[in-house]
């Protein structure tokens, strides 16, 4: 018999773990490693305009 | 050093001002910007996608893969809402959590489909996969909305863009609405989807007439 959890590519089952609630509440924390790769992404992905919005500075006491 | 400082008293939520000409930055031009890095940020989603497709992922890599760039991208784009990563407070990150939050679960949905075979790995599964990128922008004005509500303001209208929208974009066009009202749909929870390109105007509400604040 097929094992129908073989992985194939054609619209039939493939393996798979369902996240459970507790693992993607923890999972969307935000920590500062995250908020350093959000910077870097931003910088890749946006223009240097965007990037430069996103480097502000505070504002005037 | 930075081009711009964030001035959070100037216009309806805060606007961007140029340090050196003391100039303004555009609602419009925020925008802008927003939209480019939202198209640059489907590159990866599309690598994903691929790898996927080749079997060098399995379904499980490939929604981590996802959740990080939900992520980052969720996380720029409310920055750039609230004038960058310097001007971010504890409640911006909390939000930013919880929005994030509920796009995994949508994407555990579509993840537990791709696994099923009920989501083909065909062309729809690359718009279905997409729109978790684009889901930014109503990110972005979620975030402005909680912030135009603390800042006291109490209504806003959709503002169309004329060359992208959708019948309901239109229905909202230049009514007002109370800020929170479960009538009024968000830029990206419209029939055009997260593919809106409309934008937002707020308004407080003095002695019965709105008056408008900006963008």
């Amino acid at each position: 018999m097929k094992d129908k959890t073989t992985a194939t590519k054609r619209g039939r089952k493939l393996k798979w773990k369902r996240a459970t609630d507790e693992e993607l509440d923890d999972l969307a924390e935000i920590t500062e490693a995250d908020i350093a790769e959000a910077k870097a992404f931003a910088k890749k992905y946006g223009s240097p305009r965007f990037a430069a919005l996103l480097e502000a500075d505070k504002p005037d006491a | 050093m930075p081009k711009f400082r964030w001035q959070p008293k100037a216009g309806a939520t805060g606007r961007y001002q140029d340090k050196a000409t003391g100039r303004f930055v555009s609602s419009k031009a925020v925008r802008s910007e927003l939209d480019g890095f939202l198209d640059g940020a489907t590159d990866p989603v599309k690598s994903l996608a691929d790898q996927l497709r080749d079997g060098s992922l399995n379904v499980n890599d490939w929604e981590t893969g996802m959740r990080r760039v939900v992520k980052n991208t969720h996380l720029a784009a409310i920055a750039e809402e609230r004038g960058g990563w310097e001007n971010m407070t504890q409640s911006d990150y909390g939000r930013s959590g919880q929005i994030i939050r509920e796009q995994y679960g949508y994407l555990r949905v579509f993840a537990g489909q791709v696994a099923d075979g009920t989501q083909p790995l065909n062309g729809r599964f690359d718009v279905r996969s997409n729109l978790y990128v684009k889901a930014g922008r109503e990110s972005f004005y979620k975030s402005k909305q909680a912030a135009g509500k603390k800042n006291g303001l109490t209504h806003v209208q959709s503002k169309l863009n004329p060359a992208d929208h959708c019948w309901e974009c239109e229905k909202f066009d230049g009514k007002w609405y109370e800020i929170g009202d479960k009538s009024y749909k968000l830029p990206g929870q419209r029939i055009c989807n997260k593919n809106c390109k409309c934008s937002e105007l707020y308004g407080v509400m003095v002695d019965g007439t709105v008056i408008m604040a900006g963008a």
